[in-house]
């Protein structure tokens, strides 16, 4: 802060008024704040600020993303209704993102995401649809730059419940595949997820960041089954969920990359009080490499590695959570590519592919059978036109395939399994970002 | 309440940027004083961030729509959670 404002400067009563807020939107990083007045006169540092016109960017993003799709079979897949299936969905989002610096060694990043979807399935001449507000996502992050060697940060993430959890009646149709939708759910309980961590600059070029998470995840309302009149609902609490990570990046010339191992474990989860399982801790490898060939052609390829280890499921007795005989959780990979060529007048356009694999090593315990594998193809296009300085407008379409091999009976009950499936659907995107300083 | 949201979060957003309160910034150094560049300092942050997040939200993570094949997709995380195995019983007829 000394370098904002020299000693002896004269102060309206509006800076100071204004400064004030500053310090009580930092809340608990006040001891940074305080440390960055303390060291604002090392003359070592001064050397690492630089002056910026204005160091707060807030910018504005939205798309809209239309689906439609349809496969020989509905989904839920195996619902005794499901026939062939198709379905639409309007999914628009946006968000808000606000980063600056409150003084020369504290930064903040705010983001508030929200969006509204409509979604409509109809499979067996049973028809679902919805029309809602999706949940909130609220974030904010607080980085310290005073240290030499090392930056902490502390985030904070919310999920606010302003979607719509319960679908009654054939409304529930109105949940789709997620392989071929963007969204499964329309909305949850409030839940909210602080994050520490610190990055640690290996070189200039090379940074390591470690971070420990906590996931404290809120009840929400869901529909209970709908064979009963009226259809009830059901207090879902799903368990809380504790990470630690550790990322990499590094950019050097045309080339960056990014990379990370996550580990996470969870608590129980609950229906109406009663406990239904605890999700297997699982394992994220995710990473992501891009190459500049020359001004105008650069590629992307990035992807993530999931491995859950087994759940615990209730034992005979149903009063205790037990490790379940076998992992009922897929692995699952994702691969994402993209090739990139940038005219000289702001226009980009490019081809980009995608491919998802759950493998068939799945075991389903109220199935007494591993569930089959799946796989996800998307061949598509993108484009953007960089109309100012202040103003990128975006597209996107994509064709996508699925194919989920044989269902098996469930034993002791014949015809219960489902043939292999297939799934087409196409996506078209079109939305701007906008910068509002 | 998404309307409400985004006003309380531009008014915000105007008060701070209206009136910086700071104008210099200071980089990221390593151990031996040198700036980083913000942009892989930025990367490896936001990649823990979201990763030790990874069931915030079932909807969407809380970044721009146009950074969401960035990250892992939340239905990818919460799947098991929403089929008729986990709690997503109810979507049974």
């Amino acid at each position: 802060m000394g370098l904002l404002a020299p000693k002896g400067a004269a102060r309206g009563l509006g800076d100071k008024v204004k400064s004030l807020m500053g310090r009580l939107f930092l809340g608990g990083a006040l001891c940074f704040v305080t440390h960055a007045a303390q060291s604002a006169d090392m003359p070592t540092k001064a050397a690492n600020v630089t002056e910026q016109s204005n160091n707060w960017t807030l910018n504005y993003t939205t798309d809209v993303r239309y689906f439609s799709w349809s496969g020989t079979r509905g989904f839920p897949s195996n619902s005794p209704l499901a026939a062939n299936g198709r379905g639409t969905m309007i999914y628009a989002p946006m968000s808000l993102s606000l980063s600056g610096n409150v003084s020369p060694d504290f930064k903040l990043d705010f983001v508030a995401r929200g969006g509204y979807v409509s979604a409509k399935q109809t499979t067996a001449n049973e028809t679902g649809s919805v029309s809602t507000p999706v949940d909130t996502q609220l974030s904010a992050t607080g980085t310290y730059y005073g240290f030499t060697g090392f930056q902490p940060f502390l985030s904070v993430m919310t999920n606010l419940p302003t979607g719509k959890s319960a679908l009654y009646g054939n409304d529930r149709f109105a949940r789709m595949d997620p392989d071929l939708v963007d969204l499964q759910t329309y909305g949850e309980g409030f839940n909210i997820g602080p994050t520490i961590g610190v990055n640690i600059p290996l070189s200039t070029s090379l940074v390591m960041t470690l971070s420990a998470g906590y996931t404290a995840r809120g009840a929400f309302n869901k529909e209970g089954p709908a064979i009963f009149v009226p259809q009830p609902s059901q207090r879902v609490q799903n368990g809380n969920e504790s990470t630690v990570t550790l990322a990499l990046a590094y950019a050097e010339g045309a080339l960056s990359a990014n990379g990370s191992v996550a580990y996470s474990w969870d608590t129980q989860s609950t229906v109406d009080g009663i406990a239904q399982y605890r999700a297997g801790s699982h394992v994220l490898i995710s990473g992501g490499l891009g190459y500049a060939f020359d001004s105008h052609w650069s590629a992307t390829l990035d992807g993530y590695f999931l491995h859950t280890n087994r759940n615990d499921v209730p034992d005979v007795t149903g009063t205790l959570l037990i490790p379940e005989a076998f992992n009922s959780n897929s692995n699952l990979v994702r691969l994402n590519t993209g090739l990139k060529y940038a005219f000289d007048n702001g226009i980009t356009v490019g081809p980009i592919a995608s491919f998802l694999y759950r493998d068939a090593n799945a075991w389903v315990p109220t199935a007494f059978a591993f569930v089959p594998a799946k796989t996800r193809w998307s061949v598509g296009a993108t484009g953007g036109y960089a109309v100012n300085k202040k103003l990128t407008l975006n597209a996107r379409f994509e064709h996508i395939w699925t194919r989920e091999n044989i269902h098996p009976d469930a034993p002791l009950f014949p015809g219960t399994g489902v043939p292999d499936m297939t799934g087409r659907a196409w996506m078209i995107s079109a939305g701007l970002t906008l910068a509002l300083n | 309440m998404n309307t409400k949201l985004t006003i309380a979060v531009s008014i915000a957003a105007l008060t701070l940027g209206i009136a910086p309160l700071s104008a210099q910034v200071r980089c990221a150094t390593t151990i031996d004083n040198r700036c980083v560049d913000q942009r892989v300092l930025n990367a490896a942050q936001n990649v823990a961030i979201q990763s030790s997040q990874q069931k915030i939200s079932q909807t969407a993570r809380p970044v721009a729509p146009t950074q969401d094949g960035s990250y892992t997709k939340p239905t990818d995380i919460t799947r098991f959670e929403n089929s008729q195995f986990g709690t997503g019983l109810t979507h049974l007829p």
